[in-house]
């Protein structure tokens, strides 16, 4: 059984139907990719499964346990965390403050690791992101690199179980997707389950094992990168003729 | 200060001439004298990593950010100081990075903000909807609540559709699946193919360099070189863009 | 079934005249992104105006077209030009807070012009008395005008900014203004159009309420208090839904005067809820509303720029300063008279009640319109059970706290503006129905007993400088905590918080009780000082100045109370200090009142430019002259070393002032160190 399950998620807006019968798994120990076209439902998905949008029908379960009608926050008590597509830091706090408002957070499953106070994660996680040059800096004075690993390592510091990435790579150069490329690998082998939303498809292929495509909200396939690489649906909807 | 604009072989004034200029936000100076210069007629890419300044160039350009120190031209006259609103209604283009709707309005009425540089809203919709299908579906839509690539294909719109001289795109391709960034860039192809020039920031290299003509890159607040497409490629895959995940989007 | 007729078409006309200061009220908000308070002064200036012609013999329609057509859209462009140009990237508070400095303004401007005493002002209905008869029941023309003319704005309104490109551009400037010029429209033409239809629409529901209701300046501006409700059923976007909720209100006006005529009979004879209800109709529906408002999803927004600078204080410098300000209080306490004395003292426990919304607007961002409110129940509580003992101040923090408590509810669903609006219903109703109960407050002010050991006026003034102390200490430790962190990041984006795990409803539930808390106590002390709790002090529209003038100090900052809560009382004093004199048959203390009044308007007007408050700005003056100073001192010979460090370490703050340094101070410093002589050497040097 997956980590975290989706099943027949459905959501309307008005007429438009923007996630129609979504299954969806996201497996511990991997990056699970998720992409398509634009206005495909992925950060709608994303909105489903982390409670901040309610679904017409389906269900959302965390380590076999239903989280369907549960509030945001107790999802991520039991271990979801995510970061947004259109950047959302506290921005007049400066970077360390992000991270150690996240850290301090009470937790009501799973102790902290004995021994380490909040401000210690945070300096972990300012070394495994890399923010070191930049943790007193007011968040919005960052640039969008710097601004999107800030968010991912705010999602780090609450220890999630489950990380879910909307386009963590947008915005950053070539030298950071690299390096966020291989964060994500570590990450996933050290036990977490990610799921990754992202339009960088090599980067996609590169650390997924498996992805889901989705188009106009529906899942229209679902493999290894190399199975999606040459899926003709996929594409005809999504990749286009040119890439790798 | 600059004396006068530069004349190239052809004797044709350069659409976009940067001469040393300086820009600060407040008391720190990102740009530290850049020099740049756009023939008229061509497709320019700015690439550079991020916190280069590209974006902060763009500003200076569209009159959103006044400079501190140099000149700047176009078309051969000196527009340090003109305001933002008159440069735009003069017929110079700017689709910021990001977000570049209004939010709370519908489509259709972002749409009707266009016509503000003289283009009727018929206009303005005919050629909007017949490139993007989508915004027609969608025109009752507050532009708030569309994904991320649909407001950017809104947002582009503006460059459709209101016949500029000079069009600057901010990280065109940042949010945006790879049809639809080929799909853009050749309608930037076609809109340069009409006569306009483009100024393209992005940070990765290879799309942009399908369509441009000429590229630079810019690198801690200066502009650091320029050349050909084909020389700048080979350079920047090399040094630059060589690592592992570099590629186009 | 005659009467029944009778109250539905006053009833109509009442909403007509509603409907129309509420449009009003909806395009600005719309258009600007701001929501005037003023509205209603506005309208009472353009209803001036409109006597003043009609006093110079001009006629009717040709004074009504002056005053709508010339002078409102002339008030309005100046009110863009000056005030509201500046309300760029500051935060919501700002923008709530600056209109009510101009209520102030004109509150105090048009007695100026328009002596109340040496005119009766009055103005004739349109079409004088003449009547048709509905149903049996007798209605004036001006009543169908007032119906008519509701109409036509509505469907007018709605077609000019759902319809026209001007229209659009207006809404397209308060979303986005950097993005409208980008577009090429002109958003500082766009501002000026519709703050000049705003007002224009103000002054017309001014004129039109005037001859029904008396020309008072405060009457008129209040009844826009009513109209908020209407507004807010349209949720200040609607105007089809804002006319529904004019009627509505209207209605149930109307039937509430008509029928609630009896108390029931099981009251207790010293309980009037009718009279009391009555007179609450709008705020209980304003109440019911914005509770009726669904959730607004949580969504994620971006990241925003603000000009907002977020203060670090520190514990050890704020301690020093808490000494400070208690031993300078203690020395100046002996050189002021009596009445001097209280009136300072008032301003220390005003302060106190500044401070409580410090951590709930300044850190968290839920901005309240009810600190006397709370304030009152905390004077309500120590003069009911307070008998000179601690318990008295105990029972007034848990009172307030407990009520705040009740009120956070409201605030769980409600951000911003709404948020505002329903904490200054709260605060009406309490007026309205608990502060006029003759069960509670058998007179208008209840005796008070002050504690125990601090009896003598001076000694009370030291407690309350100790207790503003003790609790800013508090605060500022809680600002350095997980908790004045989490609030700050609450701020910034709920959505990001909620997905982190943070616990919003508890949160907020949280800040509410605490600053409720402090209110509360403040409240009490403050009832100790004139031993009187008198209840006209902690009426509704007295939470006006005690926001502006703590938005003036600095709303993020303890200090930023003091100097508020300081101001505030000054402004009394000032007006005692002035001599009566006589100007041209005006009674001088008359003027000297008014102009006092003037005061916390510029004060709040100015906030535009300066938006994190005197005690930051003064800050950052003297930061900025240092470096310059900095700056200019690039290569200091060597013998200037020493005093060019210790006055490197002469920072305001550091000196364990909680008020930084005023420019004459520093002048007093720089002699007393011999930098006037560095500066002088250096300038010599460099030319
Ligand atoms: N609140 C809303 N009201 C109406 N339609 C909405 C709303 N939110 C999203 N939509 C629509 O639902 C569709 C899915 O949007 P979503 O943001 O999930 O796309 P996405 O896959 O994340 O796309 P992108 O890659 O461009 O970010 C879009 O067509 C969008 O316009
Ligand atoms: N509004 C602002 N206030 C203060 N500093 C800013 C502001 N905008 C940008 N900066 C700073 O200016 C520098 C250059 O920013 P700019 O946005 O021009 O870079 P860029 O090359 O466009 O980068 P990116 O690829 O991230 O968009 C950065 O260091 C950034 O932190
Ligand atoms: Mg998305
Ligand atoms: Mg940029």
């Amino acid at each position: 059984m997956a980590l975290l399950e989706a099943r027949g998620v459905n959501v309307r807006f008005g007429g438009h139907a923007a996630v129609t019968d979504a299954d969806i798994d996201v497996e511990v120990g991997r990056v699970t990719g998720l992409i398509g076209p634009n206005g495909a439902g992925k950060t709608t998905l994303f909105n489903v499964l982390t409670g901040l949008q309610p679904c017409v029908s389906g269900r959302v379960s965390l380590n076999g346990i239903e989280i369907t009608g549960m509030a945001p926050h107790d999802r991520a008590q039991r271990g979801l965390a995510r970061t947004f597509q259109r950047l959302e830091l506290f921005g007049s706090l400066t970077a360390r403050e992000n991270l150690l408002v996240a850290a301090e957070i009470p937790r009501r499953f799973g102790a902290p690791p004995a021994g380490l106070t909040a401000a210690q994660r945070v300096d972990e996680v300012v070394d495994l992101v890399g923010l070191g040059a930049f943790v007193d800096q007011r968040a919005d004075e960052l640039t969008t690199g710097h601004a999107r690993l800030l968010e991912l390592g705010r999602a780090l510091v609450t220890r999630p179980k489950v990380l879910l990435l909307d386009e963590p790579a947008s915005g950053l150069d070539a030298d950071e997707t690299a390096y966020l490329a291989r964060l994500l690998r570590e990450l996933a082998d050290s036990g977490l389950a990610v799921l990754l939303v992202e339009h960088d498809v090599p980067l996609v292929m590169q650390v997924c094992r498996r992805v889901y495509v989705l188009d106009l909200g529906k899942v229209i396939s679902v493999g290894t990168p190399e199975e999606i690489r040459v899926d003709q649906r996929v594409v005809d909807a999504y990749l286009g003729q040119e890439v790798p | 200060m600059s004396g006068e604009p530069t004349v190239d072989a052809g004797g044709e004034v350069p659409l976009i001439e940067l001469r040393d200029v300086r820009a600060a936000y407040g008391r720190i100076e990102v740009l530290h004298g850049v020099d740049l210069v756009v023939p008229e007629g061509s497709v320019f890419a700015l690439l550079g990593p991020n916190g280069a300044g590209k974006s902060t160039t763009l500003k200076v350009i569209s009159g959103q950010l006044h400079a501190t120190a140099g000149s700047i031209r176009l078309g051969g006259h000196r527009v340090n100081g003109v305001s933002a609103e008159d440069l735009a209604r003069a017929g110079v283009c700017t689709i910021p990075e990001g977000r570049g709707v209004f939010a709370n309005l519908t489509v259709r009425e972002n749409l009707q903000m266009m016509t503000f540089t003289g283009s009727s809203l018929r206009h303005v919709e005919e050629k909007a909807y017949a490139r993007f299908p989508r915004l027609k579906e969608r025109r009752g839509q507050l532009a708030g609540t569309m994904s991320g690539g649909e407001q950017q294909m809104l947002s582009l719109a503006r460059g459709l559709a209101t016949d500029p001289a000079l069009l600057l795109l901010d990280e065109l391709s940042m949010g945006l699946a790879p049809l639809v960034v080929e799909e853009l860039y050749g309608i930037v192809a076609g809109i340069a193919a009409e006569g306009v020039s483009i100024l393209v920031v992005e940070q990765f290299a290879r799309t942009v360099l399908g369509v441009a003509d000429l590229a630079g890159l810019m690198l801690h607040g200066r502009v650091q070189r320029v050349g050909s497409p084909a020389e700048l490629e080979a350079e920047l895959s090399s040094a630059y863009l060589g690592a592992e995940t570099g590629g186009p989007r | 079934m005659e009467d029944f007729i009778t109250f539905t078409i006053l009833g109509i006309s009442l909403a007509a005249t509603y409907a129309v200061a509420a449009s009003g009220l909806v395009v600005t908000y719309t258009t600007s992104g701001i929501f005037n308070f003023a509205h209603g002064a506005i309208g009472a200036f353009g209803a001036f105006a409109y006597w003043q012609l009609l006093d110079w013999d001009v006629p009717e329609l040709p004074a009504v077209a002056i005053v709508l057509l010339v002078v409102a859209p002339a008030v309005g462009w100046l009110i863009e030009r000056v005030i509201m140009r500046g309300l760029q990237n500051v935060s919501e508070v700002i923008r709530i807070v600056v209109p009510i400095g101009l209520l102030f303004g004109m509150i105090a401007l048009i007695p100026i012009i328009w002596d109340p005493a040496s005119n009766s002002y009055v103005v004739e209905p349109f079409f004088g008395d003449s009547k048709v008869t509905i149903f049996g029941a007798g209605v004036r023309y001006h009543q169908l005008l007032t119906i008519v003319v509701a109409g036509v704005v509505a469907v007018g309104l709605r077609f000019f900014l759902f319809g026209t490109r001007s229209g659009v551009a207006m809404r397209a400037v308060v979303d986005d203004r950097p993005l409208a010029v980008l577009n090429g429209s002109r958003p500082d033409r766009s501002s000026s159009l519709s703050w000049s239809l705003g007002c224009s629409l103000a002054a017309l529901s001014g004129i039109l309420v005037a001859s029904i209701l008396s020309m008072e300046v405060v009457t008129l501006t209040f009844l826009v208090v009513n109209a908020y409700a209407a507004a807010v059923v349209g949720r200040l976007a609607s105007l089809p839904r804002t006319f529904l909720g004019a009627l509505i209100l209207g209605l149930l006006q109307s039937y509430a005067v008509g029928y609630l005529r009896d108390n029931p009979s099981f009251l207790p004879d010293d309980v009037d809820l009718i009279t009391n209800l009555r007179l609450a109709v709008p705020v209980i529906m304003l109440f019911v509303v914005l509770l009726a408002i669904p959730h607004a999803q949580l969504r994620a927004h971006g990241l925003i720029r603000s000009r907002e600078v977020v203060p670090r204080p520190d514990v050890v410098r704020s301690a020093i300063g808490g000494v400070v300000l208690v031993a300078v209080v203690a020395v100046v306490s002996g050189f002021l008279s009596g009445s001097d004395l209280l009136s300072w003292s008032r301003g220390l426990a005003l302060a106190l009640i500044m401070l409580s919304l410090v951590p709930l607007i300044g850190y968290g961002g839920q901005i309240s319109l009810a600190p006397m409110t709370f304030a009152g129940l905390g004077g309500f509580a120590v003069a009911r059970w307070g008998d000179g003992s601690v318990l008295g101040l105990v029972a007034a923090v848990v009172l307030s706290a407990l009520v705040g408590l009740l009120v956070s509810l409201p605030a769980l669903r409600l951000r911003g503006i709404y948020l505002a609006l329903s904490t200054l219903a709260f605060a009406y109703f309490v007026e309205k129905v608990v502060f006029t109960q003759r069960a509670l407050f058998p007179t208008t002010a209840l005796p008070v007993e002050r504690l125990g050991p601090v009896q003598g006026d001076r000694a009370y003034m030291i407690f309350l400088a100790v207790a503003f102390s003790l609790v800013g200490l508090l605060v500022v430790w809680i600002r350095l905590g997980p908790f004045g962190r989490r609030l700050q990041a609450m701020k910034d984006s709920p959505a990001a918080c909620a997905t982190l795990g943070l616990n919003l409803t508890r949160t907020k539930m949280q800040v509410f009780a605490l600053s409720a808390g402090i209110a509360g106590l403040g409240g009490a002390l403050l009832a100790g000082v004139s031993e009187n709790m008198s209840v006209e002090e902690y009426f509704a529209v007295q939470n006006l100045p005690v926001l502006l003038m703590a938005v003036v100090g600095g709303i993020a900052y303890v200090s930023g109370s003091l100097v508020g809560g300081l101001l505030l009382a000054s402004f009394a004093i000032i007006g005692q200090w002035v001599p009566t004199f006589e100007v041209a048959g005006m009674d001088g203390q008359d003027l000297v009142d008014d102009l006092l009044l003037l005061m916390p308007a510029l004060a709040g007007l100015n906030l535009g430019r300066n938006p994190n408050g005197v005690v930051n700005e003064v800050g950052r003056q003297l930061r900025e002259r240092r470096q310059r100073r900095e700056e200019e001192r690039v290569e200091p010979p060597e013998r200037f070393a020493s005093p060019t460090s210790l006055r490197h370490s002469l920072d305001a703050e550091s000196l364990g002032v909680d008020r930084p340094f005023t420019v004459e101070e520093l002048a007093v410093l720089d002699r007393a160190l011999d930098l006037r002589d560095l500066e002088e050497e250096l300038s010599r040097g460099t030319a």
